[in-house]
């Protein structure tokens, strides 16, 4: 290569290797610089950023399909029960003294609460011997919640199995009260809840709350 | 080997002095992307509009008071506020916390007076007596109502934000003084050790470049790998507002990096003419002279 | 800040399994250890800090989902981040968690976003109602929490010296280019 070639290819690669020395080392100081300032937001940022755009799409939908048993169900294996995950309509909830048939979900959001009655994520489905929390709005389902009175039956249709639960008390409770529930306990109590007055205009932050044990139904056990 | 040694020391230093324009000339351009962009008031609200931000949160409001348990018709609800009532709330907002003005407060006042008309004329077309428990009840569900009305034109974080552009705006100023200064001083600096001027230029075409490359790489890494659309933000709206502020900031970026390069790129005819002129500064006394075409 | 924790505690236990099966996978040994370490308290001064029941039985809800096993080294990740959760706040001498000092908060939040990334996890924040909500990576929820999360500090040191250190040495380059007589008279 001639001598002028030579100098023209270093000059070249000056032109590209210098703005491509500062921008590195560039980026490494403000790294360096900014990394403890914006480490706290980037984790943040990072536990919202995930693999897929998000899916708006609703998140209701139903795997409610009971099955007729011939014979009565002592339990029902672990790997028989399909577990609902949020807004799975998975179960009937039925109280037929006052009249209420309607569809039971897994949670109890805004979306959900429009359609019928929610289970709070943070109880228990049927079954498993521990507390569920079901809520509905007293001028939807749960208006006719107030007929309901000690002894009554509440049934619970799943697809793995029919639960009872024989009313035990009522009561009403400030929203904030969390002496009116024991999600801790290791009794299956059924405890359901509306807003309280029932045909009050307006809103309050009283809630009437239905407390029923089980009588019947088959417990879900593991192997 | 004094003169060797001496080139090193002129190649080091006119280096380092470069790469410090280099980043001068970043941050300039960067702060300008910004102060254009993210942190420009009309910006953020005409894009905010081409989301369709304000009527979607009308909506929003509007589904989620009707939702409400609150013993009245949905149909009650209907137009108690719009998509114009938010824009303007909205707007004052974001102003407010852009500003700085911790005074600024929502006046729910109207609406609130709307929502307890509606509630009471109901009431009285329906002969329902509104007692003492009641009356507080209604005044909840009222408050309620606001309170879902100020969460929702209410930009999550703006307060935040408005407190870090705030900063920025503080330093922005000052800083370009400063910058450009700084850079003026840098350049004579270069062209008092660089003995031809076209070497010198060289150098600045250098800085030009780097800056060119630190504007354009940050975006198009971003732009590419768009990991602001797989940001979890609901409900769509807002996800869709992020997102176009997110890629318009970049796409702004982008621009001043091109202004950079072009700006580099404008030098390089210079560079030719100053060599061909044999712009030099004057040899010192002590120096050997000669007409050696040494740097 | 208090909720955020819970539910970045509880979704620790959130591990993701291409799901093959259609039914309940129920508690695993690991799971329960995972479960019965949630559960212990955390004791700070006299005062014993506990998970929520909310929290903790939508961590249970969520292992029981199909397909959701924790296996031995799930576990142990697991359970390390557990354990440097707890040093955290127990070194920070707070019984309540609000008041946990800005390093903390920092440093649990750093533990978190590793959890989250180990464990495939993504939060959802919806603005329109302010909660924030746990999915996996296959969108089913995990746990949903309804506070919005608070900022954090920073630290600006390390900015400040690096700062200062390039002015330092543009200074440098003056004296040494004068000294060596680089500069034209």
């Amino acid at each position: 290569m001639s001598f002028l070639k030579r100098k023209t290819l270093k000059k070249v690669m000056a032109y590209l290797g210098m703005p491509l020395l500062f921008s590195v080392v560039g980026y490494g100081l403000f790294y360096l610089a900014l990394s403890p300032l914006l480490s706290p937001a980037l984790s943040a940022l990072s536990m919202v950023i995930s693999n897929s755009r998000p899916d708006f799409s609703e998140d209701i939908h139903s795997i409610f399909s009971p099955q007729e048993h011939t014979e009565p169900v002592t339990s029902v294996k672990e790997e028989e029960v399909q577990m609902p995950k949020y807004g799975a309509h998975y179960a009937r909830f039925q109280i037929e003294i006052a009249g209420i048939d309607t569809n039971l979900y897994f949670g109890d959001g805004q979306e959900i609460l429009k359609k019928g009655i929610g289970q709070y994520m943070g109880s228990f489905i049927p079954g498993s011997g521990k507390p569920i929390m079901i809520s509905g709005h007293n001028n939807g389902v749960f208006h006719q919640l107030q007929r309901v009175s000690a002894g009554d039956i509440i049934t619970i249709t799943t697809n793995y199995g029919v639960y009872e639960y024989q009313v035990t008390d009522m009561g009403v409770f400030k929203a904030t009260d969390k002496s009116a529930y024991d999600l801790n306990q290791e009794k299956e109590q059924l405890i359901l809840y509306t807003c309280y007055p029932f045909n009050m205009l307006g809103l309050t932050d009283k809630r009437y709350f239905v407390y029923a044990d089980k009588v019947s139904g088959p417990p879900i056990v593991s192997e | 080997m004094k003169r060797k040694t001496q080139h090193i020391l002129r190649l080091i230093i006119s280096s380092f002095i470069a790469f410090i324009m280099a980043l001068l000339l970043f941050l300039l351009a960067a702060g300008s992307c910004l102060s254009v962009t993210i942190f420009n008031q009309d910006f953020v609200l005409k894009r905010l509009e081409k989301a369709n931000y304000y009527q979607k949160s009308a909506d929003t409001i509007l589904d989620q008071m009707k939702s409400l348990p609150g013993g009245v018709p949905a149909e009650i609800y209907d137009g108690v506020i719009d998509a114009d009532l938010v824009y303007k709330d909205i707007v004052n907002g974001v102003t407010a916390a852009f500003t700085g003005d911790s005074s600024y407060r929502l006046d729910l006042q109207p609406l609130k007076e709307d929502l307890m008309s509606r509630f009471t004329t109901y009431a009285a077309e329906n002969e329902l007596v509104i007692s003492d428990e009641s009356a507080e009840s209604l005044q909840t569900l009222v408050d309620t109502c606001t309170k879902l009305y100020r969460d929702q034109v209410t930009i999550p974080f703006v307060d935040t934000f408005g407190q870090i552009r705030m900063l920025f705006f503080k330093g922005y100023t000052i800083g370009i003084v400063v910058i450009v200064l700084l850079c003026a001083l840098l350049i004579l600096f270069l062209l008092s050790i660089r003995r031809f001027k076209h070497r010198a230029v060289r150098y600045l075409v250098y800085s030009l470049s780097g800056a060119a490359l630190m504007m354009s790489v940050f975006p198009i890494y971003i732009l590419m790998e768009r990991a602001y659309e797989r940001i979890h933000l609901s409900p769509q709206y807002v996800y869709d507002a992020f997102v176009d502020l997110v890629s318009s900031s970049m796409s702004a970026m982008l621009v001043g990096g091109a202004i950079l390069l072009a700006l580099a790129l404008a030098l390089l005819p210079l560079i030719h003419l100053l060599k061909k002129t044999g712009g030099q500064r004057k040899r010192s006394s002590s120096s050997p002279s000669g007409s050696q075409l040494k740097s | 800040m208090k909720k955020v924790i819970a539910s970045i505690m509880s979704a620790l236990l959130a591990v993701t399994v291409s799901i093959t099966a259609f039914a309940a996978s129920g508690i695993n040994a690991n799971e329960q250890a995972i479960l019965d370490k949630l559960k212990a308290p955390i004791t700070v001064g006299d005062k014993n800090l506990t998970l929520p029941a909310e929290y903790y039985n939508q961590a249970e809800n969520y292992l029981k989902q199909d397909g959701v096993d924790v296996s031995d080294e799930q576990k142990a990740t697991i359970i390390t981040q557990i354990d440097e959760a707890v040093v955290i706040v127990k070194e920070s001498g707070v019984t309540d968690l609000n008041n946990l000092p800005a390093e903390a908060k920092n440093k649990l939040m750093a533990n978190a976003e590793k959890a989250a990334a180990a464990l495939d996890l993504t939060l959802t924040f919806d603005s329109s109602n302010k909660t924030l909500t746990v999915k996996d990576s296959n969108g089913t929820v995990v746990a949903k929490i309804e506070k919005v999360i608070k900022t954090t500090g920073a630290d600006t040191t390390v900015a400040v010296v690096t700062v200062v250190t390039l002015v330092s040495l543009l200074a440098g380059c003056a004296v040494v280019a004068r000294k060596s007589r680089l500069m034209a008279k």
